[in-house]
């Protein structure tokens, strides 16, 4: 499926990196979110929270592109995270 | 190509169609917003709505699979634009019911469903989706009709924007 590399348009993926600023993990996410991409970034922000990380900021200033799945995902993150006791916050 | 002679003499642009079909998955969603914003571009909507209809017709496309995924379909989901007076996109699902619930759980009379939405903690973004992408339709797109259940018992969006134009009566 993926993992096609070579011809064809070079589908644009997800783009995650991770950066620690002060008490937040920083996701900044290049690409577009939507349908096929967002599972990625729940997966991440989960990733950090089953690592203790309660409090979490998502960068979607280099984003490109972000649908309704993609809100869907902060909507997620944020109860998931403030029911823990921590926070998430959207730049 | 060959310099017609006022084709359009009639002041009526002759409608041009583009449509395709695609299994639902959610791979396939770009591809049809690219293809949307591309064909909204050739017909000479404007740049700065090219963004709204990729957006929406996305968004349209995300909800279509959605309700695929939910109700275990394979049936394609299919595009449809039409270039006439105004830029039309349609986008038709084959599922029966207007909201599917993952838990099988059907509202036949959904005006909206958002009460029942809320008693469960353990609802996850894919159920909501549904929901989230007829509420961001409803916001970005002014002329939007969902219609449905259909012949096929699927549901139909329909939604338009303006050609520069249209409507104005310009004679050339």
């Amino acid at each position: 499926m993926r993992g096609t590399s070579g011809d064809g348009a070079a589908e644009p993926e997800l783009g995650l990196s991770l950066a620690e600023i002060g008490e937040y993990a920083v996701i900044s996410v290049t690409g577009e979110i939507d349908m096929y991409t967002a599972p990625q970034l729940r997966e991440a922000v989960r990733q950090l929270s089953s690592e203790g990380r309660m409090r979490v900021a998502i960068d979607l200033t280099p984003t490109e592109f972000c649908d309704s799945t993609g809100l869907g995902v902060l909507i997620g993150a944020r109860r998931r995270l403030s029911d823990a006791g921590g926070s998430l916050v959207v730049v | 190509m060959n310099g017609s002679k006022h084709g359009r003499a009639a002041g009526r642009v002759e409608p041009t169609t583009v449509n395709f079909a695609f299994t639902p998955a959610a791979a396939y969603v770009r591809a049809a917003r690219l293809v949307a914003a591309d064909v909204a571009a050739h017909a000479g909507v404007a740049t700065g709505l090219l963004d709204e209809v990729r957006q929406a017709v996305g968004e349209a496309c995300t909800r279509a699979v959605l309700r695929h995924r939910d109700r275990g379909l394979e049936d394609l989901v299919r595009v449809e634009f039409a270039i006439g007076d105004r830029f039309v996109a349609k986008i038709t699902d084959n599922a029966q019911d207007l909201r599917a619930r993952p838990s099988g759980r059907i509202d036949a009379s959904t005006g909206s469903g958002d009460a029942q939405a809320n008693d469960h903690d353990a609802i996850e973004e894919d159920s909501l989706s549904e929901e989230i992408t007829l509420i961001v339709l409803g916001g970005l797109v002014e002329d939007l009709v969902v219609t449905g259940p259909d012949a096929n018992g699927g549901t139909t969006v329909s939604m338009s924007w303006p050609l520069p134009g249209s409507g104005s009566g310009a004679d050339h």
